[in-house]
């Protein structure tokens, strides 16, 4: 599996890292907890249209809050988006951009939101990993995608036994190097501190071992291979989940963070789109369709790949996505092995899109330079002299230290400095947050809606009426997706006819429609008996398009 | 231990003397229970607890969580506290009934824990077992079930899932449409109409049931399903009863959603009961081995549930042992692969017990049918509605079927009501009831017997001179079972297995591949803890260490589930 572009920096350049950034500023444009919920609830008390609750528990006690954004009746019933965010522990950015995301939304100032906040909602859970975030803000800042719930990594019976360890006293964990002829590692010749995998084929032979800062804390051979810091909640979910993983937990959402955002998706059946900030990526990078199954499989089986006829939405979404921040990037990205925004479109039928809101920029031609080099190492090579044009001060030399499990080696540490390739820039975040503002009014706006049309009667006789009507669909997506459908999890639309008094005589009181196409029409027919003069009302209903009724007086 | 052959002595004397029982049963049981009936979650409950005060240092009672409907899960926890670590002595799990209407499991695992309490120091081979090993009986991990099953009208099929309102139907409305108990009887029989063009007709030879017309035949009945109504106007009867899932889809091991597997739930464990269960086993790592009991059909099933899961092949060789044990000491079951020979289940208990938790666990389907005349059944799907009718005739005096009356139906107008009774199918009659009970106890106990049973050898000490030793020890597993089993390994379920070294100063270690050409395999990190894969069953692991210092030292095996052995030796 391919991983996004901070990721493969993460992986390559400095793997686990940790301690405080260089790049302090005076005043953090991050909140602690503390300070989102605080400024959260000051936000829903000013008079909007936002409500905050508390939907679940973290493993260390912290809120999972949720703010419902919506004015109105039924606002938790609704035809509804769901924006997650802080999913995985390092995800200090997301969250960030949530939290604004929801101030300026729940102002409802302008006329189109109020419009879209009257008749549909936003839930946002501004962070679902709140341990994990607060690490950020602890003495000894640490980079961890991770729980803090306490795990036994490497299954020896201890939890937590052996972290990464600041050999250097500077107060950071970074990347470590042991020159060592069994390395399978080079110092790169043209980017200084590079380091890249030795090319045999071209008779490159390994130097050096590469790893996290740290030492074997538990006497087993092995180094780091328990730090802190538990379950990447972003693993733990339903879809293709991984068992038996280092980080996936004991079994899919087994995790109470996990737990409360499953509970709450199966009891709002309402939920109709996602957004997810997560390092993993169906915005900027497109997610490839599922080519045709060759044999078909059994009807039983699980999907594993997009459904073509779902990959219009999702592309069309995409698109949209990219036009906002002019990142570009077309090679398919990938499905995350247990993953939210995975979760909700193959379990839950939901139009789930995801993106870490912020990365470091690639474009499609940049690569395109580096086509001819160095293979696995291009993306994590290309990250790397990005890092060195624009975040300089954030880099540290590889530098010599005393190891006390490589005695007579040279070992040394050096490396990006933890989270330096994950935030952006202080002053792009209430753009970024605006730009996702706008994005999630766009996909209401493409909600289905159904609608009741040319309710008309022909009387047969006195008292026998002949009703015919249609629904549509008057929104610019599916009432359905093919895997809502496919899932039972995106109802039918549910069409009654209702006579005050009297009977339906001939067709049935009760019809469901699977789906409705964008512009779909279904015509309905019915035979009542009764009086001139009753009212008949003939309704539409579905969790994701909404309600629809129309009345009238037989005549 | 004189003094123990001397108390057993005398309690077989005293025991013998006013022994009027059969073989089998305790005589003079201390809790005098009937085999022949079932108990709702409640009277299950008081029998635990008079267990419990008849025999306090053999049992523990354990809260293991509370249903959907409110009702208490528990545990009896069955060992000989005084002696050992309760908790680090291989411990072996059995629940029942996680099907609400397959209610006789939980007779079958309370049975267990009867015989085994009430022939404590009497029959030698318990006595044993309950002093090294420790058993935790889950009677019904669905009381929610169990209660509706045996207090409200149903039929032998429901009500097999909880209570947990679900949208069968897909019409947004829950559970709006179940059965109904039109004749007030208690059971949900079938309904038919008298209709000329019918395609069923009466069956010469057992006239209460239905058999098909011939092509060319005039009819007599139409078959309009079980019993009841239309209780939504929506043209459907029937189509959404009470719950609507299956809690034996909802473990994690290869969990696919409703779409794929029916009755799956929202997600694993998304509903108490398993969760509560899933947390019980969990919470015991000791576990080496399982049984769950469900109905029916006469199997012996093992994982794996869907064709893509490998059960390790050592761990082949186990069940197979196991399961054909099975088939001698269970006349009329079959030992069985759950997904080839039965059908595919996606996130069943016995594969996460297995998968998930590296235990080698089964699962039978209680009675079969092949009891009624002691004949074959021609496989899990014939249909045997005639031989049931004959033994219900022959056998039950006509007692298990309700027999066809009238009933005037809102929707079919003139139509008639009766069928087998809801206890009669699925579940033993009451003088079968308790051969089943002891006979898979009796399986169930040899399974518990193959837990892993360590010991050390003597430690070999060698000389290497300047006051250096070689101390060569090894481990021997007496039976079937694994310390770890093969899924353990692979995938690294529980920590390896722990040889430590105390009182002499260790400067390396290995394992011993082959003690007569000196291969060793290194032991990484510090070298007074050695870890080994496992002690295999029916075989042995050496490991060795250099040493340095003077006499007496102790070595110690941890093996989670294992338990925890010593032998000590010196060097001179």
């Amino acid at each position: 599996m391919r991983a996004s572009m901070s990721r493969v920096l993460v992986a390559a350049v400095t793997f686990l890292t940790a301690g405080i950034p260089a790049a302090a500023e005076d005043a953090s444009p991050y909140r602690t907890f503390d300070q989102l919920a605080t400024s959260l609830r000051a936000a829903a008390g000013a008079g909007g249209a936002a409500r905050v609750s508390v939907m679940g528990k973290s493993s260390e006690g912290l809120d999972v809050l949720l703010v419902t954004i919506g004015t109105g009746k039924d606002v938790d019933r609704r035809p509804a988006v769901l924006v997650i965010a802080g999913v995985e522990g390092d995800g200090v950015a997301g969250s960030e951009i949530a939290a604004r995301l929801v101030e300026e939304l729940a102002k409802a100032g302008d006329e189109r939101t109020a419009k879209l906040l009257a008749e549909r909602t936003i839930f946002v859970i501004p962070r679902l990993n709140p341990d994990g975030i607060e690490r950020y803000f602890g003495a000894g800042k640490r980079q961890d995608a991770g729980t803090a719930r306490k795990w036994d990594e490497d299954r020896d019976g201890a939890e937590d036994e052996d972290g990464p360890d600041d050999l250097d006293g500077d107060g950071v964990i970074l990347m470590m190097r042991v020159e060592d002829p069994a390395g399978e590692w080079v110092a790169d010749e043209k980017d200084a501190g590079f380091m890249r995998k030795a090319d045999l084929v071209r008779g490159e032979h390994g130097a050096w071992k590469v790893m996290t800062e740290g030492k074997d804390d538990d006497g087993d051979g092995a180094l780091n291979e328990d730090g802190p810091g538990g379950v990447d909640l972003n693993s733990n979910f339903t879809w293709n989940y991984r068992f038996h993983g280092p980080r996936t937990g004991p079994y899919q959402v087994s995790e109470p963070e996990s737990r409360a955002v499953m509970d709450f998706v199966a009891a709002h059946p309402n939920i109709e789109a996602a957004f997810t900030f997560s390092s993993n990526d169906n915005c900027v990078r497109q997610v490839a369709p599922a080519p045709p199954p060759n044999p078909l499989p059994d009807p039983g089986s699980p999907v594993m790949a997009l459904d073509a006829g779902d990959a219009l939405w999702f592309a069309k979404s995409a698109e949209t996505y990219r036009g906002k921040f002019g990142r570009d990037r077309i090679d398919p990205a990938p499905f995350r092995e247990g993953g939210l925004a995975e979760c909700l479109y193959f379990h839950w039928g939901i139009l789930s899109l995801s993106s870490p809101g912020w990365s470091v920029p690639w474009k499609a031609g940049d690569a395109n330079g580096l086509a001819n080099e160095d293979g696995p190492s291009r993306e994590a090579r290309w990250a790397h002299r990005w890092m060195r044009e624009n975040r300089a001060s954030e880099w540290v030399e590889w530098h010599a230290v005393t190891h006390p499990d490589f005695p007579g080696k040279k070992v040394e540490v050096g490396g990006w400095k933890p989270f330096s390739s994950i935030l952006p820039q202080a002053s792009s975040l209430d753009s970024l947050a605006t730009k996702h503002a706008d994005f999630v009014r766009e996909m209401l706006e493409a909600f289905p809606r159904v609608a009741v049309k040319g309710l008309a009667a022909k009387k047969l006789d006195a008292a026998l009426w002949e009703i015919t009507a249609t629904v549509t669909n008057d929104g610019a997506w599916p009432t359905a997706l093919r895997q809502g459908e496919r899932t039972r999890r995106a109802r039918a639309v549910r069409i009654d006819v209702v006579p005050a008094v009297g009977e339906v005589v001939a067709g049935e009181r009760t019809t469901l429609v699977p789906v409705l196409a964008p512009g779909g029409v279904r015509e309905l027919k019915w035979v009542v008996k009764a009086a001139e003069g009753t009212e008949v009302e003939v309704k539409a209903e579905t969790d994701r398009a909404g309600a629809a009724t129309a009345k009238m007086t037989l005549k | 231990m004189l003094k123990r052959l001397i108390m057993l002595a005398l309690l077989a004397a005293t025991a013998g003397a006013q022994d009027l029982g059969a073989r089998g049963a305790p005589a003079n049981a201390k809790v005098e229970i009937r085999w022949d009936r079932f108990y709702d979650n409640k009277e299950l409950g008081e029998l635990m607890e008079k267990l419990a005060a008849a025999f306090p240092g053999l049992t523990k009672l354990h809260a293991v969580g509370v249903s959907v409907g409110g009702r208490a899960i528990r545990a009896i926890e069955v060992t000989n506290f005084a002696k050992g670590d309760a908790a680090r002595k291989a411990g072996f799990y059995i629940d029942g009934n996680i099907h609400g209407n397959e209610v006789q499991g939980a007779e079958v695992a309370l049975y267990t824990a009867w015989y085994l309490l009430e022939n404590y120091g009497k029959v030698a081979m318990v006595t044993e077992l309950m002093d090294t090993r420790v058993f935790y009986i889950v009677p019904t991990i669905n009381p929610d079930g169990r209660d509706s099953f045996l207090h409200d009208p149903n039929d032998a099929h429901s009500l097999r899932g909880g209570v947990m309102p679900w949208d069968e139907d897909g019409d947004g409305r829950f559970d709006e449409d179940g059965n109904d108990d039109l004749d007030g009887d208690g059971n949900i029989t079938q309904m038919r109409r008298r209709n000329p063009h019918g395609r069923w007709k009466t069956d010469p030879k057992e006239p209460r049931l239905l058999v098909p017309c011939e092509a060319d035949e005039e009819g007599e009945f139409d078959r309009l399903g079980e019993e009841g109504l239309d209780n939504d106007g929506d043209g459907e009867v029937n189509e959404d009863g009470p719950g609507g899932y299956d809690p034996n889809r909802n473990w994690p091991t290869d969990w696919q959603p409703p779409y794929v597997q029916g009755g799956a739930h929202d997600y694993p464990f998304s509903l108490p009961e398993t969760r509560a269960v899933g947390k019980f086993f969990m919470d015991r790592p000791n576990i080496a081995g399982a049984q769950s009991y469900h109905n029916n059909g006469g199997m012996i099933l093992r994982p794996p549930g869907q064709q893509n899961a490998v059960v390790q092949g050592g761990d082949v060789g186990v069940y197979d042992t196991l399961g054909r044990k099975g088939e001698q000491m269970l006349p009329g079951y079959r030992y069985m692969i759950l997904w080839k020979d039965l059908y595919t289940v996606w996130g069943g208990e016995v594969d996460w017990l297995y998968f998930g938790r590296g235990v080698i666990t089964f699962t039978n389907e209680l009675w079969t049918e092949a009891n009624m005349f002691r004949t074959a059944v021609a496989g899990p799907w014939a249909d045997t509605r005639a031989d049931r009718a004959r033994f219900d005739r022959l056998l039950l005096l006509k007692d298990a079927f309700v027999d066809w009356k009238a009933f005037k139906h809102p929707t079919y107008g003139d139509v008639e009501i009766g069928g087998f009774k809801k206890n009669f199918g699925r579940t033993p009659p009451s003088f079968l009831l308790e051969e089943e009970c002891h006979r898979n106890m009796a399986f169930t106990l040899f399974h518990a017997d193959q837990m892993p049973k360590l010991s050390l050898d003597a430690p070999d000490v060698k000389s290497l001179g300047d006051g250096l030793f070689k101390v060569r020890v090894t481990a021997r597993n007496a039976r079937i079972i694994p310390s770890r089993t093969g899924q353990d390994v692979v995938a690294k379920i529980s920590r390896p297995d722990e040889l430590t070294i105390d009182g002499v100063t260790a400067l390396s270690a290995g394992i011993v591949r082959d003690r007569d050409f000196n291969r060793v395999d290194f032991q990484p990190g510090k070298p007074s803890r050695i870890r080994i894969e496992a002690v295999p069953g029916m075989g042995e692991a050496t490991v060795e260490w250099i040493v340095k210092g003077h006499g007496d030292f102790r070595v110690t095996l941890d093996s989670v589930k294992g338990g925890v052995v010593e032998v000590t030796g010196k060097v001179p």
